[in-house]
C-alpha cells in the first residue's frame, strides 16, 4: 500500500519529529503528508547532497 | 561545479525555450535567443516546468506522460546559507546540527551543516510545506529564522560573530520550481511511465528519471547522458 508516510508512522516514538524531518523535508523536500514510503524506499540507496 | 564540468561544451545560456514543435521535417525548438532545427531534441526541465507548460509542445505530450507529471510534483530543500567570522561555537566540520521539533508535521525547523569543507559558512536547511512558505517570504525572513533558530542554542553569541546570509531562491526560480521531483503516494510508477518513450524526435531525460539515482544531480547526469544514447543510437550515429 503507497499511502502517505504520515498514515504509517507510528506515534509517541521519541525524537519523531526529529527523524520525520529529515526522511520528509531534508531528504525528499516533502513532508510526510505527502510523502510516498515506497518512492522514498525505492531511492534509498542514494539521497541528495547537502554538502554541495 | 556543473559549470566548470561542462566548460568545455557549447553551452547557450540565457535562452529559456518556449516552444517544441515536431511536426516539420525537423524539430523546431523556440527559445528567448531565436529558433533552431534540430534532428531530435532532449528535454531536461524539471516536472516542475513542464507541469508549469511554460513550454509549448506541438503535438502536444501524451497523456500518460502528463498524467505521470502531475503525478510527480517537486520537493523543495532550501539553503539558508550563514557567514561567520570565523568563530565555530564548538562545533567540528561537516557535522549536522539538529534539534528537537513536534512530532507533528510539518515542522517549522532548520537544520544545519556546519562549516563545510572547514569553510566559515553554516548552511542551514528548510524543507517541504514550510520551505515553500519561508520561500514565499523572501531571503530577509530565512536567514532571520535560521538565525533565531542558532540563538535558541548559542545565544548572542549569533549575532557577535554572524556576517551575511542567503537564501536559494529554487522555490520560485521559473527555470526550476522546486528541487526535485517526488512521487505523490498512491502513484509510485510515474517515474517509469514519464520515462516511456515518447513518438517522433523529443525524448525527456532528467533528475526525476533517472531510476535509483533520482533528487541527486549526478542522477540527472546520468538520465541525460543514457537519453543521449538512445538518441545517437536512433540517429544512426552511436
Amino acid at each position: 500500500m503507497d499511502v502517505p508516510a504520515s498514515e504509517v508512522r507510528p506515534n509517541g516514538i521519541p525524537w519523531s519529529g526529529v527523524s520525520q524531518t529529515w526522511t520528509g523535508p531534508m531528504s525528499m523536500g516533502m513532508d510526510f503528508a505527502d510523502l510516498s514510503p515506497v518512492d522514498w524506499w525505492s531511492l534509498s540507496t542514494t539521497k541528495p547532497n547537502l554538502e554541495v | 561545479m556543473v559549470a566548470r564540468f561542462g566548460a568545455d561544451l557549447p553551452v547557450t545560456l540565457n535562452a529559456p525555450v518556449t516552444a517544441i514543435d515536431d511536426t516539420g521535417p525537423s524539430v523546431r525548438i523556440e527559445s528567448a535567443a531565436g529558433s533552431i532545427s534540430a534532428k531530435a531534441v532532449i528535454v531536461t526541465v524539471s516536472t516542475g516546468v513542464l507541469a508549469a507548460e511554460t513550454i509549448r509542445f506541438t503535438p502536444g505530450l501524451p497523456d500518460a506522460t502528463l498524467g505521470a507529471i502531475g503525478n510527480m510534483p517537486m520537493g523543495l530543500l532550501a539553503k539558508v546559507p550563514l557567514l561567520f567570522d570565523g568563530y565555530h561555537f564548538g562545533l567540528k566540520s561537516n557535522e549536522w546540527l539538529a534539534y528537537k521539533v513536534p512530532e507533528e508535521m510539518p515542522a517549522q525547523a532548520c537544520y544545519f551543516l556546519t562549516w563545510p569543507f572547514n569553510m566559515d559558512l553554516m548552511v542551514g536547511l528548510v524543507g517541504g510545506k514550510f520551505g515553500w512558505e519561508l520561500s514565499a517570504a523572501g531571503p530577509d525572513a530565512a536567514v532571520d529564522f535560521a538565525l533565531g533558530e542558532l540563538r535558541k542554542i548559542f545565544g548572542e553569541k549569533v549575532d557577535q560573530h554572524f556576517i551575511k546570509g542567503d537564501f536559494t531562491n529554487w522555490a520560485y526560480d521559473p527555470l526550476v520550481r522546486g528541487s526535485y521531483a517526488s512521487e505523490r503516494p498512491g502513484f509510485h510508477g510515474a517515474r517509469a511511465a514519464m520515462a516511456e518513450p515518447l513518438d517522433g524526435r523529443v525524448y525527456l531525460a532528467g533528475e526525476a528519471l533517472a531510476g535509483k539515482y533520482s533528487v541527486t544531480c549526478g542522477g540527472a547526469y546520468m538520465s541525460g547522458e543514457r537519453v543521449a544514447g538512445d538518441v545517437m543510437a536512433a540517429l544512426g550515429a552511436g
